[in-house]
């Protein structure tokens, strides 16, 4: 990240989002609307003495509420830019109209209030979606007591409660009560793989992180056990089942095949009611500490960005590649690519490869001179069409435009854009639409041919 | 208002004070019950492990016992016979092979349409919490209670706002005036069906339950089922705490406590019915 914000040729726009695209491939116009900092980026000198003297405390997003940042802040402490940004909504000037504390303390006298927002728009040649994951809710598992109990959290806060630089730094402790956590279970599959609460399939990552964690607890804290309930192990990397069996037999994490009925919160330690299957008993174990493998899902707006960007999507709001073996990176819009886990669940070395992969496409399509584009594109025969459109609506790469043909409204396929699916021919009523080399009157004469040929067949039969 | 009323055969016998103290609170309520006429048992557990056609035929008799003594409501307070009879009301609705054969071997077709209560929702949504409140002459102040809403209960979306973590049953009790306490096991199951054939399991069922209503600190433990109320009330004689102690804890049923509220006599809710004795206790709070 400190690196690209570096690179000559790359440009970070940090605190933006994308909020309209048009155009095509190599002629893509984008739309950026850029928030106000708050904060003069060309001034400030990152010595973060604005950080500490803010009165507005807020729980942080970063460190997933167990932690406080205040109204000026960064997200975490190695963020990219190194230049905070102020929470209007809860800074205490932006809502009561005193304080100005920061600007006070600021020495280079980068704090500034008045700054608006700005709306650029600019031409892309490609575009590649990278936007990430959410995680599921599990205040959906009220027998687990998911938001309700302060000692049951999610794997990403035990991963903030880790970080030296985290809300806890770095000590493993009950959030109730701050006590250090002695026994500590872990639950998998909390939204994965089930198909009434939460989702169908596998969140892929949980088996491995919650195997990092609990060999880090280890190491860490050599005094804690930690409890792993799992439905089975999906370790299917390199040197993956290795990483299980070593936290299973070098750190003495005890794995139990079963699920978790239910979670008591008496006020002491919590009771985790499970099952071992294979075993074949039920157990009850007394837990400072419970770990909830939360499942990954689309972010909230995933569809809403989708929709913007005109890349299909499934029914979860993962988006859709073209092809899942052969075309993984690309969207059906020509220079649309998809990487990471918005296209799915997937772990660090998935989503580099994927990240790797659609760079390589972007420069491969920039390296050429011309567009290749496959032969069979629609085509539209001007005399015949009679402006109706119907071909408009169902073109799903946007591929048709209205156009004025000696003042008659007539259909233009954009060439860059057509992948001669063939909608638009089926769809056309007046047979202005085909697809070059797949006319009507050609597929019909294929159709027939077999038929011909059977009869001449049959009389030569007749003949003998 | 007028309602219809399946009391099934608990609350006949071994549970007279559900039955006792129900038509005692809706006497105050000014709410009329209609017994079901002739009604037969709804088959509940049994049936079902031996034949499923007989298991939809029993209670498919009762709704066409309500329907055609002109009930268009249902309140079912024992969550057993509830499950099975609007088991069999939605298979009637959603499932056309089933509602031919019964109609075929009853003579008789249901086409739907009997609104059937669980207590819980027939009090938030006929009585109304605020309706209720009103009522109370003699809030339950200081009463610490436990709600208990055992394994059926919380399987009716209606009567259980959350299958895991409901709430409604703490709600009537704070209309009451009465204090929910916080505790663990209010979904719990109590282990009633394994009460004659492994005691040992249900005792240890109630043994978590009664401990964790004890370090909850309550009074007692409100319930609605005729089945966790007997489990719980007489099988508590002989367990004892971790600490030796032996549990005392009344178990009272939701209809005694309002009829507490709304001040009727303790003679006319049954209390007397209860193997814990709850009158010590309420006379300690002012209540009696």
């Amino acid at each position: 990240m400190t690196e690209s914000s570096h690179h000559e040729n790359i440009e970070l726009l940090t605190y933006s989002e994308v909020i309209d695209v048009k155009g095509f491939v190599g002629n893509f116009d984008v739309t950026i609307r850029m928030r106000p900092r708050s904060v003069d980026m060309s001034r400030c000198t990152g010595c973060g003495d604005c950080l500490t003297k803010c009165p507005a405390k807020v729980p942080s997003e970063a460190d997933q509420g167990l932690g406080t940042r205040r109204a000026i802040y960064k997200p975490f402490s190695n963020a990219v830019p190194n230049v905070p940004v102020i929470d209007r909504d809860h800074c205490i000037y932006f809502t009561k109209g005193k304080c100005q504390i920061c600007q006070k303390v600021c020495k280079a006298g980068a704090i500034n209030y008045e700054q608006e927002e700005t709306i650029r728009t600019e031409k892309f040649g490609a575009i590649i979606v990278a936007t990430g994951f959410s995680l599921f809710d599990i205040s959906k598992y009220g027998e687990y007591g998911g938001g309700r109990y302060k000692d049951v959290i999610t794997g990403l806060q035990l991963e903030r409660m880790i970080d030296p630089n985290g809300p806890t730094g770095g000590r493993l402790v009950r959030p109730s009560d701050g006590k250090p956590a002695k026994s500590v279970v872990f639950v998998q599959c909390v939204g994965s793989r089930d198909e009434v609460k939460g989702m169908a399939y596998c969140s892929k990552v949980c088996c491995m992180y919650t195997a990092k964690q609990a060999i880090l607890l280890k190491d860490h804290f050599p005094e804690t056990q930690s409890y792993v309930f799992y439905i089975d192990i999906r370790a299917t990397g390199k040197n993956y089942e290795e990483f299980i069996l070593r936290a299973q037999r070098e750190y003495g994490v005890v794995y139990l095949r079963g699920r978790v009925s239910k979670i008591h919160d008496p006020g002491d330690k919590l009771e985790v009611y499970g099952a071992d299957t294979l075993a074949g008993e039920s157990v009850k174990i007394n837990a400072d500490l419970v770990v909830l493998a939360s499942a990954m899902v689309p972010n909230p707006d995933a569809r809403d960005l989708a929709r913007m960007l005109n890349i299909p999507y499934d029914s979860y709001g993962f988006y859709s590649e073209i092809h899942p073996k052969l075309q993984p990176v690309e969207s059906i819009t020509r220079g649309m690519f998809i990487a990471g886990a918005c296209t799915f669940p997937k772990d660090i070395p998935d989503s580099v490869m994927m990240g790797s992969a659609a760079a390589a496409k972007v420069c491969t399509l920039f390296a050429a001179d011309e567009l290749t584009v496959e032969p069979k594109l629609a085509e539209v025969a001007v005399d015949k069409c009679v402006g109706c459109f119907n071909c408009v609506d169902v073109c799903p790469y946007d591929a048709i435009q209205k156009d004025t043909v000696s003042g008659r409204n007539v259909a233009r396929v954009i060439q860059t854009l057509c992948q001669g699916c063939g909608n638009c021919a089926s769809t056309c009523r007046s047979g202005a639409l085909d697809v070059k080399g797949f006319t009507d009157k050609a597929i019909y004469a294929q159709i027939s041919a077999p038929f011909e040929a059977d009869e001449e067949e049959e009389n030569a039969y007749a003949g003998a | 208002m007028e309602i219809g009323y399946y009391p099934g055969c608990s609350l006949e016998s071994a549970s007279r004070e559900f039955d006792i103290s129900l038509r005692a609170i809706c006497g105050m309520m000014n709410i009329t019950l209609v017994e079901v006429p002739d009604w037969i048992c709804c088959g509940t557990s049994p049936t079902h492990a031996v034949s499923q056609e007989l298991s939809h035929l029993l209670p498919y008799k009762n709704i066409q016992k309500a329907e055609m003594h002109g009930i268009k409501e249902l309140l079912i307070p024992c969550p057993s016979c509830l499950y099975s009879i609007s088991h069999t009301e939605a298979a009637c609705v959603t499932d056309a092979n089933v509602r031919q054969r019964l109609s075929e071997v009853t003579g008789y077709t249901y086409e739907g349409g009997l609104k059937i209560y669980h207590l819980l929702d027939f009090l938030r949504d006929r009585v109304t919490l605020g309706g209720l409140k009103a009522m109370v002459k003699k809030p339950l102040e200081g009463l610490k209670i436990a709600s208990y809403y055992g394994c059926l209960t919380r399987f009716f979306p209606a009567a259980a706002d959350d299958m895991e973590q409901p709430s409604l049953l703490e709600q009537i009790i704070e209309a009451l005036g009465g204090q929910p306490v916080e505790w663990t096991c209010k979904v719990d199951c109590c282990g009633a069906s394994l009460s004659i054939t492994r005691p040992d399991i249900t005792k240890r069922l109630l043994g978590e339950i009664l401990q964790s209503a004890t370090r909850a600190s309550a009074d007692c433990i409100a319930v609605v089922c005729p089945l966790c109320q007997s489990n719980l009330d007489i099988r508590q004689k002989g367990l004892t705490s971790p600490s030796g102690a032996p549990y005392a804890i009344p178990v009272i049923y939701l209809t005694q406590l309002i009829g507490i509220a709304l001040g009727a006599r303790s003679g006319a809710l049954g209390m007397e019915k209860l193997m814990i004795d709850a009158m010590p206790l309420l006379r300690a709070k002012g209540l009696l």
